[in-house]
C-alpha cells in the first residue's frame, strides 16, 4: 500500500489519486478459455493481491472487446484491454486508447524495443508477450527434422500440408510473410501466389483448433501451427515437432492497452505494471509459452524451448510486421486467396 | 370483455414484436447495407461487384450444385428409409430407436463431427484404410477438402429432415388406396408410381424445400468439410462480416443467396403446380 | 357352377385364430353375405379371398385354380372397400379407368369402358370431377363402376353401405341387388347388418369366433338356426327347454329351442287357447309400441319372454296383469344339440 500511495503522488495526473485510493474494483478485458485462465492466474490475481483492487473480468475476443470499447467510448466501464496485434492498432486508430506513460511504472525499464507500441509520441500499446506460427511436424512421418519452409512442398507430403486461410487471423500475415522468404522483394505477391498454388495442401484452416485436430488425426502432418497450439500436442504425448526454421517464423503478441475515459487509470497503469513484472512474464510464458516482452526472464530449459523463438532463438528470429500493412492488404490478399488457392 | 380483448391484443402482439425484433429487423439492416456504401450513400455497386464478376457465378453454381444434389441425394435416401420406418418395422420400440439413431448427428458438436469425419474420411481414416486394405487403392481418395465430402457431410446432417417429412406423408397415405390399387391389377412398382408417390408427393416437396433451404444456407458443414478449398456463397458472406469487415458487400452476398434461393423454390413449386395440373389434364 | 371354393382356411394372429377351418363353395351368379358381428373373422375371411392376406393353412380356389399364391393385381376378382378408397389425386373417369388400363386397354378404350361403367351408376355425366368433391352416395357408386369395369367374375363388398345413412343405405341395397342381376357376378358381400343382409341376399353365412356356424337361404337362417348364437345374432328369439318328443315344454333340461317373438300370443284366458297350442301362464312386465308393432314382455316360470302383434293388444292385457303365454308347437324350433 505505501508502495503504491508512492506511485500515485509520483504520478503525474495528480487529479486521479483520489479515484485510485477509492476504487476497489478495475475491469479488465481479455480473452476466455486457458488464455484467460492463464492471465487471471499470472496478473491478476498478484495484482489484487498487491493493492487490494479487485478484478473485473470482461471476456471476450479482440474483435468483441474492441466493438465493447467503442460502444462505451462515452462511459468506459472496461479499464485495461487486452487486444491482439492488429486489432490493437484498429482500436487506436478508432481513439479509444489512451496513452501509456511508461515513466510511471516501475518494470517499464525492462521492455523489449519492439515490444512498444507508438502512435506519434504516444505509447498506445505494450506487448504482454509473443506467440508465432512456426513449422510443426508428424515426428512419425516427417523424420528428419525441417530446417526450411521449403519442407511444405517436399513431395513425399503432399496432401498432408496444413497453411492458415485468410479466415484465421494468421493467413494474410503468413502469405506476406512468405512473400518475404520467396518474393521478389517488391512487394509483388505474384510469385507467392505462383508458389502457393504449387502446395498440395490438405486442410487450409480457419481455426487454430482444426489445425490441432487435423495433426491429431494425422490427417495432415506438416504445416505451420501457433507455438501453443503445437506444444499442447507434444505436451499430451503426440508424436509431433515445432521447429522456427532457418527463415524465422512469423509471430505477433497480445497487446495491453488502458482504454480512454477510465475511471482508475492509476490502477489500470499499476495492473500494466503488475503485466510486466518479471513474475508474470515467467508465469505466462510457463502456462501459454508466450515469449516474454520484457528482459531479464529466466526460465527452466523445459520451458524455453516452448517459446515462440524455438529452442536457442530470439525475438530476432521473429518476423513481426507492421499491423497496418497487413490490414491494408486483407482485402486484396482474401480476394485473391479466394479466386486462386480456395477452390 | 373489452378487458380480455386487450390481453388477447397484448399476447398477439406479442410474438410480431419478437419476429419483427429478431427476424425482419436484421434482414432489413442486411438489405440496407447491402445497397449503401461504406460511407452510408445509394449504390447499386455492391451487387454489380457480386454479378459482374465471373468468380461469384462460379461460386454461386458450386453452392447450388451442392444444395441441388444434397437435395437430390437426401430425397433418394429418405424414401425407402422412411418406407421402412413407417411400412417395415412393425415394432415401436426399434422405431423410436431408429428415429433418434436418425436425429442423434443434430445433437452432436461441430467440433466432434468435424474429428469424427477425419476419423472417417480422411487420408488415413477408416474408409481408405479399409480400401487400401482391400488393395482398392494405392493412394488414399480425397474426401475432405472436395464437393464429395461436402456432400456426404451434407447428407448426412439433413437427411432427417427429409425422412421425417416423408414418413409423416406415408403415413397418412390409406393402405385401402394401395389396397385398391392391386385389387385393380397394378403391381406393386406400377401402385407406388401411380398412387402412393403421386399421393406423397407433397411430402417429398416439403422435405426437399427444406433440405434444400438448409443446404444453401449452411456454412458450417461446408466450412469444416471444404478444407478451405471449396466455397460456397456462405462462406464467402461470413468471410466479408468476420474477417474483412465489409458489411456492405458481405450483405450483398447475402441477399444474392436469399433472392437465388427463393427464385429456385418458386420455379421448383411453380414445375411441380404444373407436373400436377399437366397430370390432371391427361 | 362354383366360381369360387374356399377349402379349409385357417388364418392365426399371434395366439389369436382369426379363422378357423373356413369351407364355403359359393355358386356362379350368387349373391351371399358374410355376416357377423366385429371380429367374427368375415372381413378376414374376404381378404383373404382378394389377396391382401395369406391363409395359414388352406386353399382358395376360383373356377378350380388354385389361386391361394397369387397376389391381388393377378386375381380375377374385384373389391368395393369400406370407406371407397377412392384416388383422390385422380378424376373420377380415371378412377374408372384406372383398372383397364391396368389390364392393357389402350386409353381411350379404357376411357370408353370408364363411362359405360358410370352410365350404369348413373354417374357419367360427373366423369371429369374429382371424386374428394362428392357426396358419400356418389362416391358409393363411382367405387362400384371402378368394381365391375372390369367385369370380374367375384366382386367383394366390404361392407360398402356402412358409411350410409339409412335411406340412401335402404335404396343403395335394392340398387346393389338390380345391379347384379343384370350383370350376373357373383357378390360376396360382408356385413354386420343382419337386415341388409337378409334383404339382399340369396344366402347368408353367418360367422361367429372365426367359424361359420350356418350357410342358408336368409329365411331359414331365421326360421331354422342352427345354433343358440344364429338364432339370437338374427333376429329376436325365445329360448324355451323343451324334450325333443313333440316340443313339449319342461322347465328344466331338455334341449334348447327358439319361438320366434310373432309366433308367441297372449292370451287374457286359457279359453282362448286354440286346440293343440301349448301355454303357460305368465305376468305381463311391460308393453311397448313402435309403429303398427306391439311388444309384450313377459316373465313366466322364471324366464322372460317377448311376444309380438301386429295388431293392437286385446282389452285386459295390462301391465301387471296375469295372462297365458301361447304357441303351436310346429314352429318352436329344436337346435340341434
Amino acid at each position: 500500500m505505501k508502495r503504491l500511495l508512492a506511485a500515485s503522488t509520483m504520478g503525474i495526473l495528480a487529479g486521479t489519486t483520489a479515484s485510485f485510493a477509492q476504487g476497489s474494483t478495475l475491469t479488465v478485458a481479455y480473452y476466455g478459455g486457458n488464455w484467460g485462465e492463464a492471465f487471471d492466474a499470472c496478473v491478476a490475481k498478484p495484482f489484487a493481491e498487491a493493492t487490494g483492487v479487485k478484478v473485473v473480468a470482461e471476456i471476450g475476443n479482440s474483435t468483441t472487446t474492441l466493438a465493447k470499447l467503442q460502444q462505451q467510448a462515452a462511459d468506459a466501464v472496461i479499464d485495461v484491454a487486452y487486444l491482439d496485434g492488429g486489432i490493437s492498432e484498429l482500436a487506436q486508430e478508432s481513439g479509444v486508447l489512451q496513452p501509456i506513460d511508461l515513466g510511471t511504472l516501475a518494470n517499464a525499464g525492462a521492455l523489449k524495443p519492439q515490444a512498444i507500441y507508438k502512435a506519434g509520441n504516444d505509447v498506445f500499446a505494450v506487448s504482454a508477450g509473443y506467440y508465432s506460427l512456426g513449422l510443426t511436424y508428424n515426428t512419425q512421418e516427417v523424420t528428419e527434422t525441417p530446417t526450411s519452409w521449403d519442407a511444405l512442398w517436399n513431395e513425399d507430403y503432399a496432401g498432408a500440408v496444413t497453411i492458415p486461410s485468410p479466415n484465421n487471423s494468421a493467413g494474410v500475415p503468413f502469405v506476406l510473410f512468405l512473400n518475404g522468404v520467396y518474393g521478389d522483394g517488391t512487394g509483388n505477391l505474384d510469385p507467392t501466389f505462383a508458389k502457393l498454388k504449387e502446395l498440395d495442401a490438405g486442410l487450409l484452416y480457419d481455426t487454430s483448433g482444426a489445425a490441432s485436430n487435423a495433426f491429431q488425426s494425422n490427417e495432415v502432418i506438416i504445416g505451420p501451427h501457433f507455438n501453443v497450439g503445437a506444444w499442447d500436442l507434444i505436451d499430451a504425448g503426440m508424436p509431433i515437432g515445432f521447429v522456427v526454421p532457418k527463415e524465422g517464423v512469423w509471430a505477433t503478441d497480445a497487446r495491453m492497452h488502458i482504454v480512454k475515459g477510465t475511471k482508475n487509470p492509476d490502477a489500470a497503469a499499476k495492473f500494466i505494471d503488475t503485466a510486466l513484472s518479471s513474475q508474470a512474464a515467467t508465469c505466462l510464458a510457463e502456462q501459454l509459452y508466450l515469449g516474454p516482452a520484457v528482459d531479464g526472464v529466466e526460465l527452466p530449459a523445459e520451458v524455453e524451448k516452448k517459446l515462440p523463438w524455438g529452442e536457442g532463438g530470439s525475438i530476432d528470429n521473429l518476423k513481426l510486421f507492421d499491423w497496418t500493412e497487413v490490414n491494408a492488404q486483407r482485402q486484396d490478399i482474401t480476394d485473391r486467396w479466394n479466386r486462386e488457392i480456395a477452390n | 370483455m373489452l378487458g380480455s380483448r386487450s390481453t388477447l391484443l397484448w399476447l398477439l402482439s406479442l410474438p410480431v414484436i419478437v419476429f419483427t425484433a429478431f427476424f425482419l429487423m436484421p434482414l432489413a439492416v442486411v438489405l440496407i447495407s447491402s445497397f449503401t456504401t461504406g460511407e452510408g450513400d445509394f449504390t447499386l455497386m455492391q451487387y454489380g461487384k457480386v454479378l459482374l464478376d465471373s468468380y461469384h457465378w462460379q461460386v454461386i453454381i458450386t453452392t447450388f450444385r451442392i444444395a441441388i444434389l444434397s437435395t437430390l441425394i437426401c430425397v433418394l435416401l429418405g424414401y425407402p428409409l422412411a418406407w421402412y420406418l413407417v411400412r417395415i418395422v412393425k415394432w415401436r420400440t426399434w422405431r423410436r430407436a431408429c428415429v433418434i439413431l436418425l436425429i442423434l448427428p443434430l445433437f452432436t458438436s461441430n467440433i466432434v463431427r468435424s474429428f469424427g469425419w477425419m476419423v472417417l474420411l480422411g487420408r488415413s481414416g477408416l474408409v481408405n484404410d479399409a480400401l487400401r486394405g482391400a488393395g482398392l487403392i494405392d493412394r488414399p481418395i480425397k474426401f475432405l477438402g472436395t464437393e464429395t465430402g461436402i456432400l456426404i457431410g451434407m447428407v448426412y446432417i439433413l437427411l432427417p429432415f427429409a425422412v421425417l417429412t416423408i414418413g409423416n406423408a406415408l403415413a397418412k397415405v390409406d393402405p385401402a388406396l394401395e389396397q385398391a390399387s392391386r385389387d385393380l391389377g397394378a403391381d406393386p412398382a406400377r401402385t407406388f408410381f401411380s398412387v402412393t408417390l403421386p399421393l406423397t408427393m407433397h411430402g417429398v416437396l416439403a422435405g426437399g424445400i427444406i433440405v434444400f433451404s438448409m443446404a444453401i444456407s449452411a456454412y458450417v458443414t461446408p466450412a469444416l468439410l471444404s478444407g478451405g478449398k471449396v466455397t460456397v456463397l456462405a462462406m464467402l458472406a461470413f468471410q466479408q462480416y468476420s474477417t474483412v469487415f465489409d458489411f456492405n458487400f458481405g450483405g450483398a452476398l447475402s441477399i444474392t443467396l436469399l433472392v437465388f434461393t427463393m427464385a429456385l423454390i418458386g420455379l421448383a413449386t411453380w414445375l411441380s403446380r404444373l407436373g400436377t395440373a399437366a397430370e390432371k389434364a391427361a | 357352377m362354383t366360381v369360387l371354393a374356399i377349402s379349409n382356411v385357417s388364418k392365426s394372429f399371434g395366439a389369436y385364430r382369426a379363422l378357423d377351418n373356413i369351407s364355403l363353395d359359393i355358386q356362379e351368379g350368387e349373391f351371399i353375405s358374410l355376416l357377423g358381428p366385429s371380429g367374427c373373422g368375415k372381413t378376414t375371411l374376404l381378404r383373404i379371398i382378394a389377396g391382401f392376406l395369406t391363409a395359414g393353412s388352406g386353399k382358395i380356389l376360383i373356377d378350380g385354380d388354385d389361386v391361394s399364391a397369387l397376389p391381388p393385381n393377378r386375381r380375377p376378382l374385384n373389391t368395393v372397400f369400406q370407406n371407397y378408397a377412392l384416388f383422390p389425386h385422380m378424376t373420377v373417369q380415371q378412377n374408372v379407368a384406372y383398372g383397364p388400363r391396368r389390364a392393357g386397354a389402350s386409353k381411350a378404350e379404357a376411357d370408353r369402358r370408364a363411362l359405360e361403367a358410370l352410365e350404369m351408376v348413373g354417374l357419367a355425366h360427373l366423369a371429369p370431377r374429382s371424386p374428394r368433391a362428392m357426396s358419400g352416395g356418389q362416391q358409393q357408386r363411382v367405387a362400384l363402376a371402378r368394381a365391375i369395369v372390369n367385369k370380374p367374375k367375384l366382386l367383394l363388398l366390404d361392407e360398402p353401405l356402412s358409411a350410409l345413412d339409412l335411406q340412401l343405405r335402404k335404396r343403395m341395397q335394392i340398387e346393389l341387388k338390380q345391379l347384379q342381376g343384370r350383370l350376373g357376378i357373383t357378390f360376396i358381400f360382408v356385413t354386420h347388418d343382419q337386415d341388409e343382409a337378409m334383404a339382399m341376399s340369396d344366402r347368408i353365412a353367418v360367422m361367429s369366433n372365426g367359424r361359420i356356424e350356418q350357410i342358408d337361404e336368409a329365411e331359414h337362417v331365421y326360421r331354422r338356426p342352427n345354433t343358440r348364437f344364429v338364432a339370437d345374432f338374427i333376429g329376436e328369439s325365445n329360448f324355451l327347454s323343451v324334450v325333443p318328443d313333440g316340443g313339449r315344454l319342461v322347465a328344466e333340461g331338455g334341449q334348447d329351442a327358439v319361438l320366434r317373438p310373432e309366433n308367441l300370443r297372449v292370451f287374457a284366458s286359457a279359453e282362448e287357447l286354440p286346440s293343440g297350442w301349448q301355454s303357460l301362464p305368465a305376468t305381463v312386465k311391460a308393453i311397448t309400441y313402435v309403429g303398427g308393432t306391439s311388444n309384450i314382455y313377459l316373465t313366466a316360470q322364471g324366464r322372460e319372454l317377448h311376444a309380438r302383434r301386429y295388431s293392437p293388444v286385446p282389452e285386459g292385457i295390462t301391465e301387471g296383469s296375469t295372462v297365458i303365454a301361447g304357441f303351436d308347437p310346429a314352429e318352436l324350433h329344436v337346435l340341434r344339440a
